[in-house]
């Protein structure tokens, strides 16, 4: 499906991540290889270090410490928000919606529109897609878009194949009317039939969680997990990204009449290194213009990668240029989705430490 | 076949040689998920064919998966390889 927003843009951008980082060096014993082995995957696949939270620390707290850090610095205007869209696959409570609680924790305003969406990899192109469709309403002006999870608490700390892969973080982007116009494309595909491709298979009411369901076992990969615990196929995963990506960008810059050279940045999900190389090679497109170096700095922190990928490349940088960018993502559910959009001067873009000692209970 | 034999071999850090028709993709340490996604991945760049996840899973040996390469695209969608 296609999709086109006038006269919108993202204004801002804080990243969130925990201070606590743990060494996939210091891990290699948790896991059920040869350590040779492991060594080797450390340079070929990507991986080095990653940032985790500690203890209950859930995806809304480290929400919260962004929202609040932009609204004490006079970025955010508490009264201005009219849309408040929270990303999760981690949320506090399977009811109520975890922006409900992120709403009242802030003292927000009663009319404003709070929304959750369930959406990982692919989740920072939905929430814009879905932000930007809240603000062709006249009465939203401003729509705050939170992408954040804390996958590392859902996945096996024996599971090669995913732990030292994943990280936790948040992200807060800002949606408003652009004073110049400009006009955003997108697009966006789901497959439905692979949604066990990546799963977390217990805990929900299809299979509620059990003393049965938490036992961990060593998997026929190698790797040791319960069905509590996330799970991912990560050749399927290749697979539809060698098949889906490079369609689904061909389709979006033709939509758009825009040539790949004219991109500056290809801000794509980041599942590891090698993949995006791969990826990059793949579409023709420069490797130093798809960013692919934030699962081995932070981790891959579901919908958040591509914000991260944004924050660390740029930083302060899209406070003062204009880019065109990209951006992609692509996993559960299976979805894929990206966008065509001019990027910045932003008022603020930034990648924050969350304190290990901060939780709001 | 011998140099496909010989890629995979270095894809899984062993000698050229050690890798033969009949050994066993399971009795190699580099042989697990994210070994396996850098085989599919050469198997992709250099054959243009895709071996799907399923299919990866039923086969055993080195030889059965030279035969899935030969078979060419496993998937209808594999046609931008």
């Amino acid at each position: 499906m296609n999709f086109t927003f006038r006269n919108m843009r993202i204004s801002g951008l804080l990243v969130v991540v925990p201070e606590n980082e743990s060494r996939y060096d210091d891990e290699l014993d948790n896991y059920n290889f040869p350590v040779a082995n492991s060594r080797k995957l450390k340079n070929v696949i990507g991986i080095d270090r990653h940032r985790l939270v500690s203890g209950d620390t859930c995806a809304s707290d480290l929400a919260l410490f962004g929202l609040r850090h932009l609204i004490d610095r006079g970025d955010l205007l508490p009264d201005e928000i009219d849309g408040l869209i929270l990303v999760t696959e981690t949320p506090d409570y399977f009811m109520p919606p975890t922006s409900n609680v992120i709403q009242g924790k802030l003292g927000l305003a009663e009319n404003v529109w709070c929304m959750d969406i369930n959406q990982g990899c692919a989740g920072f192109a939905v929430g814009l897609i879905q932000g930007f469709m809240m603000l062709q309403q006249e009465a939203i002006n401003r729509v705050v878009l939170v992408n954040a999870d804390t996958l590392t608490r859902t996945c096996s700390p024996r599971d090669r194949n995913a732990f030292p892969l994943l990280g936790d973080a948040a992200s807060i982007a800002i949606l408003e009317p652009s004073p110049t116009p400009q006009t955003i494309h997108a697009n966006l595909q789901m497959d439905g039939t692979q949604h066990e491709k990546i799963m977390i298979p217990a805990g929900g009411f299809r299979l509620p969680r059990t003393p049965a369901t938490a036992n961990v076992e060593l998997a026929s990969d190698g790797n040791y997990r319960g069905q509590d615990h996330y799970h991912m196929d990560g050749i399927a995963v290749l697979n539809f990204v060698q098949h889906q990506i490079p369609p689904l960008i061909e389709a979006l810059l033709s939509a758009a009449k825009t040539l790949k050279e004219d991109v500056d940045w290809f801000m794509f999900h980041q599942p590891n290194r090698f993949m995006l190389e791969k990826l990059a090679d793949k579409l023709g497109v420069p490797r130093d213009k798809l960013p692919n170096d934030i699962v081995e700095h932070y981790g891959n922190a579901s919908s958040v990668t591509v914000p991260t990928a944004i924050a660390h490349t740029l930083g302060t940088g899209l406070t003062e240029n204009t880019y065109t960018m990209c951006l992609c993502g692509f996993g559960v559910g299976l979805t894929c989705s990206s966008l065509l959009l001019t990027m910045g001067p932003l008022q603020f873009c930034e990648l924050i430490d969350f304190p290990s000692s901060q939780v709001d209970n | 076949m011998q140099a496909f034999l010989e890629k995979l071999a270095d894809l899984l850090g062993v000698e050229p040689d050690e890798v033969q028709p009949e050994s066993r993709l399971d009795s190699f340490d580099e042989w697990d998920s994210l070994g396996a996604l850098t085989v599919v991945s050469m198997i992709d760049e250099d054959y243009g064919v895709t071996v799907m996840s399923e299919e990866l899973s039923r086969l055993a040996t080195a030889g059965e998966l030279w035969l899935a390469v030969q078979a060419g695209p496993s998937n209808p969608g594999a046609d931008d390889a």
